[in-house]
């Protein structure tokens, strides 16, 4: 267990630029659901794991988000 | 066909205060971009993660743009892909059903034929819509990775591959129209879809009537720049299929008593 | 000129029959209720009004044609609207009355002059998810007028509703029945006497009576009695007599007893009060109210 240290920097330099529209899109999916839940009339409760699968489970949390968490009750 | 583009506005509306309009093609790109960069990097990623025991040594296969590519399609469009259009699309018709706006659109002056094929227009351009972006962006990052792909390839097996996601679609609103929970239409549609696709391993030859079957035609277009034998008996099956199923949901859904509320 | 006809409706489904063989008219102006207790049948009539039940049997016409499209007479509102959570009411509007054919100008004009009779100007560019149940009873009434249908069917309009929301449904009823015919259906006594002129009263797929609240009255209404005095349970059972006394309904701190002959029955209920020795509080004879009625029909 020793990665991390086997890539070096101007590596990752090569990867940003096409990392970065990736990271565009999951920002933009991010704001996009964190804005839907907080404007939404939500118990606490409803609004802490939201957030958390939001924030946590990457790529995936805000999808999940909309596919689910919208549904009206 | 006034009613009818009032429903479509209405669609639109709906996809876009759902955020299918944003999320539907994000996840498309996400998709597109995933499979050039991991097989790109793979050798790098291998060696991020620990490297390769002394003495194991894997010859990684010489990888060309056109593999990427049908990778993309047969990888990342045709297992993610497909789920999230069958759950996408699963409350469509199921919502109407239950909330009662069937019934409410009905006692207007629309019909359910135009009903129907609006939903049908609706959902199906949100999937050409997602489609495309995210195989344009495959292509993007193939080309800048690998080599150049001739975009007259790329644009031609992508529209092969969208009759077989329009085939999803319509599959989708049919088990929509006779089931009346989401998650069996879920279940059902993600059931027939992924059998289909597993039998396209077969590859015996009953394959030219399977719709599945047309991404494998996709790809050897995206590969070879044709299409394989027997194309047009595929497509022309799953066109048929897709007219068909359209009228049994209409069939379906004008003898059905509807709920009142 | 009758608006609406009804003539020999039945439905079945399988052996069981629905509906058994109503006829009914309702006249320009009319506000009439479809009076029973729940699962008499009113929902399924409907239905078949709106026309998305074939009925088994019969026939229902509109100003005295059979239409195979009865949507541009009819306005409907369902017992429960839920709508789109995510459009606004305008949007509502406009969708359904786009829907119905209406061009978009005298929409815009009718859209203006509906929400501002049912008391929604303000909350019209909101979402509909958060609408009060008595809003989106509102916003429902105000898209079953939009395309002006020379009927409004609505499905148990105020029974959902909490005290303060039904109080308004009823004002606003009030108001667009001046120039609306209406038809709506209901479990609640109170509120078709309240509301309607004509009432039809419906059980177990009958229709047991047909008329205004007056003929009702006069055709029905019986006298009785009433005899109020402490411990109701242990006395009302011997006021029985067979040859006087039709029926005796405990309720509450009363007793109210139907006799034969008022003449006799009074000397009678007089005579056994006094043998009881009964601390009676209140001995009156009244007029049955439309309630007692309705109850005495649908046992």
């Amino acid at each position: 267990m020793h990665y991390g240290y086997s890539i070096g920097i101007e590596e990752l330099w090569k990867w940003l630029p096409l990392l970065i529209p990736f990271l565009i899109l999951h920002l933009i999916l991010l704001v996009v659901a964190l804005r839907d839940l907080l404007r939404r009339d939500l118990s606490t409760e409803y609004r802490l794991i939201w957030t958390a699968i939001i924030v946590f489970v990457s790529l995936f949390g805000p999808i999940l988000y909309f596919i689910l968490g919208r549904k009206d009750r | 066909m006034n009613h009818l583009s009032v429903l479509l506005k209405k669609e639109w509306l709906e996809a876009s205060r759902s955020y299918k309009l944003l999320w539907f093609p994000v996840v498309f790109m996400f998709l597109g971009i995933i499979q050039p960069l991991s097989s790109y990097y793979l050798p790098q990623i291998l060696e991020l993660a620990g490297g390769l025991p002394e003495g194991v040594n894997i010859a990684l296969p010489q990888i060309t743009a056109e593999d990427v590519l049908a990778s993309t399609v047969t990888n990342q469009f045709d297992q993610l892909g497909l789920l999230v259009i069958v759950i996408g699309m699963m409350s469509i018709v199921v919502s109407d059903k239950d909330n009662g706006m069937l019934t409410f659109i009905l006692t207007r002056n629309a019909s359910l034929g135009e009903y129907l094929l609006g939903k049908w227009i609706g959902q199906a351009a949100i999937v050409a819509g997602a489609v495309a972006t995210g195989m344009l962006i495959a292509g993007l990052y193939t080309s800048y990775l690998y080599s150049f792909v001739p975009l007259s390839r790329i644009v031609a097996g992508l529209g092969v591959y969208y009759t077989w996601c329009l085939f999803m679609v319509t599959l989708t609103l049919l088990m929509g129209s006779l089931l009346s929970r989401s998650s069996g239409v879920a279940v059902v549609s993600l059931f027939v879809l992924i059998f289909l696709k597993v039998a396209t391993a077969l590859g015996s030859g009953f394959q030219i009537m399977n719709p599945a079957h047309l991404t494998n035609h996709a790809v050897h277009i995206m590969i070879s720049g044709s299409a394989l034998p027997h194309f047009m008996t595929t497509a022309a099956v799953t066109l048929l299929l897709i007219v068909v199923f359209l009228i049994l949901s209409h069939f379906y859904l004008s003898r059905k008593e509807l709920p009142a509320s | 000129m009758s608006i609406l006809q009804v003539n020999h409706l039945q439905k079945k489904y399988g052996e069981q029959e629905i509906i058994k063989d109503i006829g009914f008219q309702i006249q320009q102006g009319e506000f009439s209720a479809l009076l029973g207790p729940n699962g008499a049948g009113k929902t399924t009539i409907i239905k078949m009004l709106i026309g998305i039940t074939k009925p088994s049997g019969g026939q229902i016409l509109f100003q005295g044609e059979r239409h195979d499209r009865k949507r541009p007479f009819i306005g409907y509102l369902p017992q429960h609207p839920t709508f789109y959570s995510w459009m606004t009411g305008k949007e509502l509007l406009t969708f359904l009355g786009r829907l119905s054919d209406i061009d978009q100008e005298s929409l815009e004009q009718r859209m203006h002059e509906l929400l501002e009779l049912v008391g929604l100007s303000k909350a019209k560019n909101k979402r509909i998810g958060t609408y009060s149940g008595g809003m989106k009873q509102r916003l429902g009434i105000a898209q079953a007028l939009i395309h002006q249908p020379k009927l409004l069917i609505m499905d148990e309009p105020v029974s959902a509703l909490d005290p303060l929301g039904r109080r308004d449904m009823l004002e606003l009823l009030k108001s667009i029945k001046q120039n609306t015919t209406i038809l709506f259906s209901t479990h609640i006594l109170h509120d078709a006497e309240e509301l309607s002129d004509k009432i039809l009263i419906l059980n177990q797929g009958e229709l047991l009576f047909s008329g205004t609240l007056h003929q009702v009255l006069e055709s029905h209404q019986q006298p009785i009695f009433i005899i109020q005095a402490p411990r109701v349970h242990e006395w009302a059972p011997k006021l029985v007599n067979e040859n006087i006394v039709e029926s005796i309904d405990p309720t509450g701190c009363f007793v109210k007893v139907r006799v034969k002959d008022i003449a006799s029955g009074r000397i009678w209920l007089l005579d056994r009060i006094r043998s009881l020795q009964l601390p009676i509080q209140k001995f009156e004879l009244v007029q049955e109210s439309l309630e007692d009625i309705f109850i005495r029909m649908v046992r």
